[in-house]
């Protein structure tokens, strides 16, 4: 799906795809970040 | 207080009910205030001495340090300056400190309590001391006030919650000045009407304390803390550096709007979701967390940049040891 970032934005995830442990370009990144976002908000996977 | 060694008194002043006065505090030096009878409010501003348009901001104060002062607390100046003028070192418990209620004034009086006439008010009061140094009326801005026991409740009504004072006599804050400062303490206007200062005025000490080496080590690892950021600006980064004369306003016709990063630029990416990632954001949708599925992983990804890649509010705090502060005042710095 398309989702719009702004260029500020990807300064900072850029900054997460230099640390390398969560993927090693933006897309891989974003998701990571929005997986562990649902894991911190809303606890485990719903089946 | 931090174990230091202070220096000698250089320059001391009993300022009584209901004045105020403007005293230069250079960088290492310390600024005392003491209450010589008993509770007494005291409204204070501070201004950079070599430019005064960079001056206090309480607002910000509250930004990073919430609604009281303590023992580490940074007097910061308004951005886009942003500089640590002093440091808030000892305070008594007994002097809760309100940097919500901004400064009485004339009209509070004459509109809230019917006074018919010109009541003390620190408005005025702080206007008169900064005139020693060609400042005006307009330069005074909202206080950082010390015994001031303010209140509030859940809507955040401010009046009449202000609690009777605490203050004790003997009661003594202590600030360091990290930059040049002009500091402006003043016996609070509304002391007789008001519970600020339990409804009379007592006059208070004011103290400078010259520069000795560990007040020199302390600034200077005060300074190394809270300055260097490259977006703390100065005059020589504004694109308009003039201060104006003229009272009226009047559009510049040559204006051409320069906003920073403006526009702004917009990636379009392409994010790849499975199913389970996908339920997910239906999930976030049901429960107002997001409007749609773009807006749930661009706000869930930079929601967890928020959560886990920013630096918290954390209390400003004096956790320096001694050996370190005594190491920097031996260290050639920038005084």
């Amino acid at each position: 799906m398309k989702v719009r970032f702004t260029g500020q934005q990807l300064v900072l995830i850029d900054k997460i795809v230099a640390e390398g442990s969560m993927g090693n370009t933006r897309e891989d990144v974003i998701r990571a970040m929005f997986r562990q976002y649902v894991l911190q908000t809303l606890g485990g996977v719903a089946k | 207080m931090i174990p230091i060694q202070l220096g000698a008194v250089r320059y001391e002043e009993i300022l009584q009910p209901v004045t105020g006065r403007a005293v230069p505090v250079m960088q290492g030096e310390v600024l005392k205030i003491e209450l010589v009878e008993g509770p007494q409010c005291v409204d204070f501003n501070c201004f950079n001495l070599h430019d005064y348009k960079d001056r206090l901001s309480v607002g910000h104060m509250r930004r990073y340090g919430g609604f009281r002062v303590h023992p580490g607390s940074v007097l910061w100046s308004a951005p886009p300056r942003f500089n640590p003028l002093m440091v808030l070192l000892d305070k008594p418990d007994t002097c809760v400190t309100d940097i919500l209620g901004a400064r009485c004034n004339a009209v509070t009086f004459e509109r809230e309590r019917g006074y018919p006439g010109l009541h003390t008010n620190c408005q005025d009061c702080q206007a008169e001391a900064i005139r020693e140094y060609g400042l005006a009326p307009d330069d005074v801005h909202d206080s950082l006030n010390f015994w001031m026991n303010t209140g509030w409740d859940d809507a955040g009504t401010f009046i009449p919650n202000v609690k009777r004072n605490r203050g004790r006599k003997g009661d003594t804050v202590t600030l360091i000045a990290t930059n040049d400062v002009l500091a402006v303490p003043n016996v609070c206007g509304s002391g007789d009407v008001s519970n600020t200062s339990n409804y009379f005025f007592r006059p208070i000490k004011v103290q400078i304390l010259e520069r000795s080496p560990d007040t020199i080590g302390l600034a200077q690892l005060l300074r190394k803390q809270y300055m260097g950021f490259k977006n703390q600006r100065t005059v020589a980064d504004f694109r308009n550096p003039k201060i104006r004369t003229e009272r009226a306003l009047t559009r510049d016709p040559s204006y051409k709007p320069e906003f920073v990063n403006y526009p702004l630029q917009i990636n379009d990416l392409e994010i790849e979701l499975d199913d389970a990632d996908l339920r997910q954001v239906r999930r976030l949708i049901a429960r107002g967390l997001a409007e749609d599925a773009e807006d749930a992983v661009r706000s869930g990804a930079m929601t967890w940049y928020t959560r886990n890649r920013t630096v918290q509010n954390q209390p400003e705090a004096l956790d320096f040891d001694i050996a370190d502060i005594r190491e920097a005042s031996s260290t050639p710095g920038d005084q």
